[in-house]
């Protein structure tokens, strides 16, 4: 029985091309559209990656990002949330080397010292700005150690060497102060801390704040604690970790107390609004989105275009064999014999055209669960048009398909 | 010598959705082995139809038909046709695909015989109906009407029957040619000792026939024999 479908397949080129050929042309075109539609979604789940959404704490009216009074509940709610990503806050103080006379602080209080939790945070420093010998950037802005970097300039005017214990008398800003009046006060003592490293000059590159003196974060929290004070933070920065949850992530951000912008809002030094600059995303997104509701909008008719041309295409091939079908019989070949035998034969053609067609499909498919689809899909149109066919034939009398043929 | 086919007050109506149409009526016969019948009768007779009962291709509406003894509706009609009865049509019906070889040996690859040895005796069936080996390798649409007939005559020996039913196998043959086949109907049944059965409006081949049965209005009644 097998012989006769190796004589079918080698003798019937021309037709067994066309439904090859067909069969082809429709997984091309199905690992096209899903492929298309696979490509979208991974742009918008790259989106996040290529298109981050940065986020600045600012005051209410949207006009300050920095030179904040940031409170640290704010700050450690934004380090816990796990919405938020590559978190940068800073505070400043200013200070005086040495434990002087409070009387005599005009002369003597001359550093600006910030504390950071990382070098971004100091304005455009970066990390390859940093020399240091025994440890690297991020483990330094990471400790919460007495340790802090200098400025190398100021290095160099004051005499200090890397590994120099010096003394740094610190002054901090009144966050009750009033607008374009910030009253500074001592915090209450002084500050023995090691030189560990230089940094670069940063003023004059940007307009970054002038920056003596950097110590970490946890070290700056620390002080303000030892003091009894408690922490602000001048700048806080981050990026959205799942963009496409924005929504959910300024629900947490109201949460947490920091409000939407409003122009209308008063001047003011607290920072307790966030701009979240998510334009480019959304926009970017709601083009994507729409091409990609537009593409599956097309699936119903996608499907029933394939099942038809798959039913149509196998119903016509299985009707043109009818004489075959009851010679078959006629021969004593049972129905669901006969039937099976073209059945197969038509399946072994549409799975070549499936193969060829994954083959050329293969650069644009990524996953196996899609081309098991379009596959599934096409076999199936195929399957159904193919045993409508021969189920037809093999309740049809034999006589009845002979003499028609004739 | 037994009767390999007996009808017993067979009837047959073909049922449509809308109507009846009774094609056969109260028709009893038989059929040995070794000699020729032939049906004659106007079209519409019933003759084809009686025809196809006779191949198991259907069954019966009415009354009993038995092979060898047994009743049609009790036997394997599929392998009753694969190794006891071949039918011959007018429109020869040869596999189109096949080559003329290909389609003798075709009955026999059904019957699992060894490809080598079913090669050999479709040869020989061929050369028995007298078709030159440069026509084996040819598809059926290469070969003349009278050839494509002989092939299925070879084609039913094939299959190792001793049953052959010709429906109208001349009817589309030139005069020289349907004195071939009738010849080879004949040589059939008296030196094969096959039950030949034909179908014909041709008076040359129910001539040639050992019974002539005459079928009108789906009853059937013995004209000569």
């Amino acid at each position: 029985m097998f012989s006769y479908i190796k004589s079918d397949l080698k003798r019937r080129r021309a037709a067994n091309l066309v439904t090859t050929g067909i069969s082809f042309m429709l997984v091309l075109l199905l690992n096209l559209y899903f492929g298309s539609i696979r490509s979208y979604q991974t742009q918008l789940t790259e989106l996040a990656e290529n298109v981050p959404i940065f986020c600045q704490v600012t005051n209410l009216n949207g006009t300050l990002g920095n030179g904040l009074f940031i409170s640290e509940r704010v700050v450690e709610a934004l380090e816990q949330s796990s919405q938020v990503k590559d978190l940068s806050y800073m505070t400043v103080m200013m200070a005086g080397e040495g434990d002087f006379q409070e009387a005599e602080y005009s002369k003597h209080l001359n550093l600006y010292v910030a504390g950071a939790n990382n070098a971004e945070a100091v304005g455009e420093l970066t990390n390859d700005m940093i020399h240091m010998e025994s440890q690297d950037a991020d483990s330094f802005f990471a400790s919460d150690k007495m340790e802090c970097i200098v400025n190398e300039k100021e290095l160099a005017k004051r005499g200090w060497k890397v590994g120099d214990q010096i003394t740094l008398k610190c002054y901090y800003y009144d966050p009750a102060s009033e607008f374009h009046k910030v009253d500074i006060h001592p915090m209450g003592g002084v500050a023995e801390v090691t030189v560990v490293g230089t940094m670069e000059e940063t003023t004059g590159k940007t307009n970054a704040i002038r920056t003596d003196v950097v110590i970490p974060g946890k070290t700056a929290r620390n002080l303000f604690a030892q003091f009894g004070l408690s922490f602000f933070a001048d700048m806080v920065t981050f990026h959205v970790r799942n963009p496409l949850q924005l929504n959910s992530f300024k629900e947490e951000m109201r949460d947490i107390g920091l409000m939407e912008t409003s122009a209308e809002a008063g001047d003011s030094y607290t920072g307790r609004a966030l701009t979240v600059r998510d334009g480019d995303f959304i926009a970017s997104a709601t083009h994507l989105r729409r091409s990609i509701e537009l593409l599956q909008s097309f699936l119903p008719a996608v499907c029933i275009l394939v099942l038809l041309i798959g039913y149509v295409v196998s119903y016509l091939a299985g009707n043109s064999r009818r004489e075959e079908f009851a010679l078959m019989r006629l021969q004593g070949v049972k129905k669901f014999q006969a039937a099976f035998l073209f059945l197969a034969e038509q399946m072994l053609l549409v799975l070549i055209g499936n193969v060829v067609g994954d083959l050329a499909a293969a650069p644009i498919v990524e996953t196996l669960s899609g081309l098991f689809v379009v596959n599934g899909v096409l076999l199936a149109a195929y399957l159904i048009g193919a045993a409508a066919a021969y189920g037809r034939m093999s309740r049809g009398s034999v006589v009845y398909l002979l003499s028609a043929q004739h | 010598m037994g009767n390999m086919i007996e009808a017993e007050k067979i009837g047959y109506v073909y049922q449509s959705k809308y109507q009846k149409t009774k094609a056969l009526t109260e028709v009893s016969c038989s059929f040995e082995q070794g000699r020729v019948y032939a049906i004659t009768g106007k079209s519409g007779s019933g003759k084809s139809t009686f025809l196809s009962l006779l191949a198991g291709l259907d069954v019966p509406t009415e009354g009993n038909l038995y092979i060898d003894g047994k009743e049609i509706r009790e036997i394997d009609r599929d392998a009753y046709r694969m190794n006891q009865a071949s039918v011959i049509y007018q429109a020869f019906h040869l596999f189109p695909l096949l080559t003329v070889l290909e389609n003798v040996m075709f009955p026999m690859e059904l019957q699992h015989v060894a490809k080598k040895e079913r090669k050999e005796r479709a040869q020989a069936y061929l050369s028995k109906v007298g078709l030159p080996d440069a026509l084996y390798g040819k598809m059926p649409n290469m070969i003349s009407g009278g050839e494509q007939q002989r092939v299925a005559i070879a084609r039913a020996m094939a299959s190792g029957g001793q049953i052959l039913l010709a429906d109208e196998p001349t009817g589309n043959l030139d005069s020289q040619n349907e004195a071939v086949i009738v010849e080879l109907l004949c040589k059939m049944a008296h030196e094969e000792n096959y039950a030949v059965i034909v179908v014909t409006h041709n008076d040359k081949v129910a001539e040639a026939a050992d019974v002539v049965y005459g079928m009108s209005d789906g009853r059937l009644e013995v004209v000569r024999g």
